[in-house]
């Protein structure tokens, strides 16, 4: 093994440590975001990463689905099933038994307790999408308001149609307020915004509407609000972002995305692609497979949980 | 929200079909009445085609999610929607203000508790009209309250954890302007 190549796997390592998957995965709000981010990881960069990362992604992809009773949301049961979908196509054979064993168990664990949890609290929980349908009645301070209530109500009051409403009924036809905005000579800023949201629906990638709400209400100085994940220049890694902070107060921040934080472990790391000496258990094709999705075709498992 | 293609006629559905909940009452309906409950409706027309050879049809339906206590407020929603509907069939206009102040005397005698016990009926029924009456009620219970007064309406109690919602206020403080007094 060249020496360049154990710096590059030692950087990987140390990137995807810097992610602190082990810390963000037992926190019921930071649960679903380490779930896409792993599923994404498993997804585009598991297959040209270095052993030693392999088997912690995979460890980590244990954890995730250990936590999975813990977690009481319906987020958090889809985060996981994406997560299971990834391992499934990504993991050699052995491991990826073992992943859809855990998976199983924490599935039915988890439905145990939330059986047991509804019993408990009577019949006051509405279901999702009840509470959806009953937000969308609502104004944006409202439905703001009512995220604050637990977190089944968070949950909900972040769905991402509730907030193409909004974002309808405050700025106008969501379909058409690019039409519109594509006739207007523009300012820098609109433009900007204009281009993010063309974009999205030329890519057809999933479009983050209480973003794009957040972002034309307060204009476009506070991008980074609706990030939980961005790059802190200072800090020089991967953090949570508070309030688009991050936690030792810097506000040089580039927001990422789960799957740019998948390219971000990948990064100037797919030179050290795993000579496949002792690979033999590995499943050659399903990273393949992957690679031949359109793009929009492999972006819709995300789109479905935004 | 219209359906004209129902002629909620009386006289014409004299077909009672009955009902039963999950705590084992035993409930008689108009055949009009039940079949705005489309879970119903759905389990009556698969008895029906199953039947069609044999010509035995069985009227009592199960409702296993369904408590005695909503559904009979339930059907009684139902029942004047549909007397209504059938007065007012040539007039919309009248028909919707009537509704409107059926709906609200219908509120007053309705506790926040109650209210998701209805939705929750609704919901399993998959009474639409009722479901979004339902609906609109609570969105304009909880309309412009602050946190705390949407918890106490609903029993409900945060499970946010020393920090979160803090965290989550700070996140939302552009929003927070004009929220009106308990």
């Amino acid at each position: 093994m060249s020496k360049a190549k154990a710096k590059a796997e030692k950087k990987a390592l140390g990137r995807y440590e810097e992610l602190g998957m082990k810390e963000s995965l037992p926190k019921m709000y930071q649960y679903p975001i380490a779930c896409k981010e792993l599923s994404f990881i498993l997804r585009l960069a598991y297959n040209q990463l270095p052993k030693v990362l392999q088997s912690l992604i995979f460890q980590d992809t244990l954890t995730a689905f250990r936590l999975l009773p813990q977690m009481q949301t319906c987020t958090a049961a889809s985060a996981a099933h994406l997560l299971y979908q990834s391992a499934e196509a990504a993991l050699p054979k052995q491991k990826r038994n073992l992943a859809i064993t855990e998976f199983k168990h924490a599935m039915v664990a988890h439905k145990r307790r939330q059986k047991a949890c509804q019993e408990e609290r009577g019949s006051a929980q509405l279901p999702l999408d009840v509470l959806v349908h009953i937000f969308s009645f609502l104004d944006v301070q409202s439905v703001v308001s009512v995220g604050l209530v637990c977190w089944s109500w968070n949950i909900a009051a972040s769905d991402n149609h509730l907030w193409q409403l909004q974002y309808a009924s405050v700025f106008g036809d969501s379909e058409n307020c690019l039409n519109i905005k594509k006739h207007q000579s523009g300012r820098p800023v609109e433009d900007e915004e204009y281009r993010h949201l063309q974009e999205a629906m030329t890519t057809r990638t999933s479009i983050d509407w209480r973003g794009a709400f957040i972002r034309a209400y307060i204009g476009n100085a506070s991008k980074n609000l609706t990030s939980s994940r961005g790059y802190c220049v200072y800090c020089g890694t991967i953090v949570w972002l508070n309030n688009m902070k991050c936690s030792d107060g810097h506000q040089q921040i580039t927001p990422y995305s789960p799957h740019q934080v998948a390219k971000y472990i990948l990064n100037d790391s797919s030179n050290f692609r795993c000579s496949s000496d002792s690979d033999s258990d590995s499943d050659e094709g399903s990273g393949f497979i992957l690679w031949a999705y359109p793009r929009d075709m492999f972006l819709t498992p995300t789109e479905a949980f935004n | 929200m219209s359906n004209q293609s129902e002629s909620p006629n009386p006289t014409s559905s004299s077909n009672k079909i009955t009902l039963k909940t999950s705590d084992n009452e035993v409930f008689e309906v108009e055949e009009a009445v039940a079949m705005k409950f489309c879970t119903v409706k759905q389990y009556f027309d698969d008895e029906n085609n199953n039947n069609v050879t044999s010509g035995t049809s069985t009227t009592l339906i199960p409702l296993p999610n369904v408590e005695s206590h909503p559904l009979a407020i339930l059907i009684t929603y139902c029942k004047k929607h549909l007397e209504i509907k059938a007065n007012n069939a040539d007039n919309k206009k009248e028909m919707e203000i009537d509704m409107e102040h059926y709906e609200r005397e219908f509120l007053k005698n309705v506790m926040p508790q109650e209210l998701t016990e209805l939705i929750l009926a609704a919901n399993y029924l998959n009474f639409k009209e009722a479901l979004d009456f339902f609906c609109r009620a609570v969105a304009s219970a909880i309309q412009n309250k602050s946190v705390e007064y949407v918890r106490k309406f609903f029993g409900l109690e945060s499970d946010f954890k020393p920090g979160e919602e803090e965290k989550l206020r700070e996140e939302f403080a552009w929003s927070f302007e004009g929220v009106d007094e308990d």
